[in-house]
């Protein structure tokens, strides 16, 4: 099932525009980190690539949603989905499929973005600096996009199960994400109230940072939490998305 | 059997089960990501573990929370997150990742001992309002307060780097927030007694010329407990340091010997302020300390005449005391002052090191005839009697108490300043002065550096590049979904066929 929805993938066209857009958009990110450091700039304490990595956000928004949305919904619309269940196949099985093919095309292109720093040391030659391939902090920042993809993918595919319309599943995967991604900094910066203090809610919020989850990925640091986190969360939307798969069939 | 076999009621079974089914993941995942969130562990990665705490940091905060056992340290971050000022977001960069390891490694059997909030001081007045009122929190440099009850110590901006001319070359965070933790976490304040008997200054009199009460405000709300105390034939031992500010009269032999007992034998740590035009009595015990200080005046040039009541120091050397002065540029106001400096003739000591630590300015100079009723002589720098300028005015003599299998250990340190207008109210609330005298305090009693932990290295980043260099990279950059489009365009061709 799972080699199926990739071969799916590898023979379409939206599958080659997708890649070359985010190819194209991360390298002109990586070439703006790039720049920032040049002359004219004042030094910076941070590599190139921890820069690059700190704008995953940017290509999951748009890349996520353009990626699943179509994985179940598209299914259903077109009525293929009863189509399958009759067969031996069990919705787990459907749901776990359609995640790996997407999870697995995700970590690709970010895999693929790793060339990126060595197209630029090669490009430099000698005025390069070999910090440029830092490993620590490119493994460190590709970690993290695995770990936190597998909860991202989840989220469109759980998405594109709710609705038969490919569109509106793109959006409810796009403001979903967006609730994750954002919604942890931007309620600790809320102040509730001048003198009001919500220890207990104050800690779930910090539980929920994922740029700080990306920073201490990036520095090499390895907590539990986030892993827990990502993971469990993982887990749920995929059950969910397997109940909703058998409710509508 | 046969309700089951109705199709209206089977559908309301299957629904209140995939309800239920929802319901009962959501509790699981809660449930296991709060355990997960009380029960973590932090492994660092990296080769040198450079982002973690070092083992000494880790054993002072094992101590700390076996004895706190009961309050927990507070550490309020005032600085604001909102910010469009790039030295504001820099520090930010720097404390926030150093203070998540302090937190994690504050925390025992799922019980916190160092807890972390940020005060927005324009956002939460209430909040940033009680932080002025309990822990005087007035500084625009103050980054954090660490707080236990009621001890609490400041950090500012200038503790946390070391600079060299005003570009930051080492982060010093991790020794300055341990120092300030175990500062807090302490049960007992340090006593510093200031002598009295010789007409010195007095820490609880707020004459405004001559009182040092602000000093000593100061003093008690860093923790420490200030007392006068007259000096009978030994130095009470819970003495951390004394200070002679300013005495008129002649110390007796029999005092004098009392603090060469206590600076040697008990490794003691005297701070003294002498004014010119006093006969204190301490030379012999300064020149055993490597250190001269001739009654002399400093007289400077300003303009439209000379001065001689209040000198502008700014010059000094780069010394842990000294040094956060020169980096923000700050003066430090004297009353009048008499020279302090090295004793160049002092007998050859390997274990005792002496240093200047400020000059006053290349306009100024040790006039010997001060007391020479005749203005013109007393005013007018005569080369073959005075000494031209730049001139210390304070230095700094340490002692090791030996050497053991190459481990030098700590001695008696001794502080001579040629003005008490350094802790004069008048005086004191110059920034400078505060600095200044606080920096000494801290330092003579090893608060920022009893932490044998290494500053953290500055490393920046940047390419020479050209717009040439960036329009190659473009290009190569390019390749990469070139390649993808074209793979793409193969299969669609193969699969066209």
């Amino acid at each position: 099932m799972t080699r199926n929805e990739l071969r799916a993938l590898w023979i379409a066209p939206s599958t080659y525009v997708a890649a070359v857009l985010f190819l194209i958009i991360m390298g002109a990110l990586y070439l703006l980190a790039l720049e920032e450091t040049g002359p004219g700039h004042a030094p910076k304490m941070e590599l190139p690539s921890t820069v690059f990595f700190k704008m995953f956000w940017l290509p999951v928004f748009f890349m996520v949603p353009m990626l699943t949305m179509r994985s179940i919904a598209e299914e259903r619309r077109l009525g293929t989905l009863e189509a399958l269940m009759t067969t031996p196949i069990s919705a787990g099985s459907l749901v776990a499929s359609k995640f790996t093919a997407a999870y697995l095309f995700y970590c690709m292109l970010w895999v693929l973005t790793l060339i990126f720093p060595i197209l630029a040391n090669m490009a430099l030659g000698a005025r390069g600096d070999p910090r440029l391939l830092d490993w620590p902090s490119l493994m460190g920042g590709l970690c993290f996009v695995a770990v936190s993809g597998s909860l991202f993918v989840a989220i469109g595919i759980f998405a594109s199960s709710m609705t038969r319309t490919t569109l509106v599943a793109g959006m409810l995967s796009f403001s979903l994400l967006f609730i994750v991604i954002l919604s942890g900094g931007l309620l600790t910066r809320l102040t509730f109230g001048d003198g009001i203090d919500l220890p207990f809610f104050a800690e779930a919020l910090e539980y929920l940072k994922t740029f700080q989850h990306q920073e201490d990925f990036g520095r090499g640091i390895i907590d539990s939490r986030p892993f827990f986190f990502y993971f469990t969360n993982t887990l749920l939307l995929l059950g969910l998305t397997t109940l909703i798969v058998e409710s509508k069939t | 059997m046969a309700r089951f076999e109705d199709f209206r009621e089977i559908r309301w079974i299957k629904l209140g089960n995939r309800l239920a089914q929802v319901a009962l993941s959501l509790l699981l995942a809660l449930g296991l990501n709060y355990l997960a969130a009380i029960h973590f562990t932090r492994t660092d990665l990296t080769r040198e573990h450079q982002h973690s705490l070092s083992p000494e940091t880790l054993a002072h905060l094992e101590e700390i929370m076996r004895a706190a056992q009961t309050e927990p340290i507070t550490l309020y971050v005032t600085l604001p997150r909102e910010t469009d000022n790039k030295e504001v977001a820099e520090v930010l960069k720097d404390i926030d990742p150093l203070l998540r390891e302090f937190e994690f490694a504050g925390r025992k059997d799922g019980k916190k001992f160092i807890t972390l909030e940020n005060v927005d001081i324009f956002q939460q007045r209430t909040k940033a309002q009680e932080l002025r009122e309990r822990y005087h929190v007035t500084d625009t440099l103050t980054v954090m307060v660490v707080a236990r009850g009621d001890r609490y110590r400041q950090i500012s901006v200038k503790d946390l780097y070391e600079q060299k001319d005003g570009v930051p070359t080492a982060f010093l965070g991790e020794r300055v927030i341990a120092s300030a933790l175990l500062d807090v976490a302490e049960q007992q304040n340090q006593k510093i007694y200031f002598l009295q008997g010789h007409g010195e200054m007095k820490p609880d009199d707020v004459n405004p010329m001559d009182g040092a009460s602000a000093a000593r405000n100061a003093l008690q709300q860093r923790n420490f407990t200030v007392e006068a105390l007259t000096l009978a034939d030994k130095v009470p031992e819970d003495a951390a340091m004394l200070v002679i500010a300013g005495p008129q009269a002649t110390y007796l032999p029999k005092e004098v010997e009392a603090l060469r007992r206590y600076l040697e034998d008990r490794q003691g740590r005297i701070l003294a302020l002498i004014d010119p035009r006093t006969d204190h009595g301490l030379s012999q015990l300064l020149y055993e300390w490597g250190i001269y200080s001739d009654d002399r005046l400093i007289m400077e040039m300003i303009q439209g005449g000379v001065s001689a009541d209040n000198l502008t120091i700014l010059t000094f050397a780069d010394h842990p005391i000294t040094r956060a002065l020169a980096d923000y540029q700050f003066s430090v106001q004297l009353g009048p002052t008499r020279p302090a400096r090295r004793d160049e003739g002092a007998p050859l000591d390997e274990r005792l090191v002496v240093r200047d630590l400020m000059l006053s300015s290349p306009h100024s100079w040790a006039e010997l005839d001060f007391r020479d009723s005749s203005k013109t002589a007393a005013q007018s720098f005569d080369p073959a009697r005075d000494i031209q300028g730049p001139i210390p005015v304070a230095a700094l003599a340490e002692r090791s108490a030996g050497s053991q299998i190459g481990i030098s250990l700590r001695g008696g340190r001794m502080l001579l300043v040629g003005s008490s207008g350094l802790i004069a109210n008048r005086t004191f609330s110059v920034p400078g002065n505060q600095w200044l005298f606080l920096n000494m305090v801290n330092w003579m009693l090893d608060k920022n550096s009893r932490l044998n932990v290494p500053p953290k290295a500055i490393r920046t980043f940047s390419l020479p590049l050209a717009k040439d260099d960036l329009r190659r990279v473009g290009l190569y950059f390019v390749l990469l979904p070139a390649f993808v489009a074209l793979t793409g365009v193969i299969v669609f061709w193969i699969r066209r066929r």
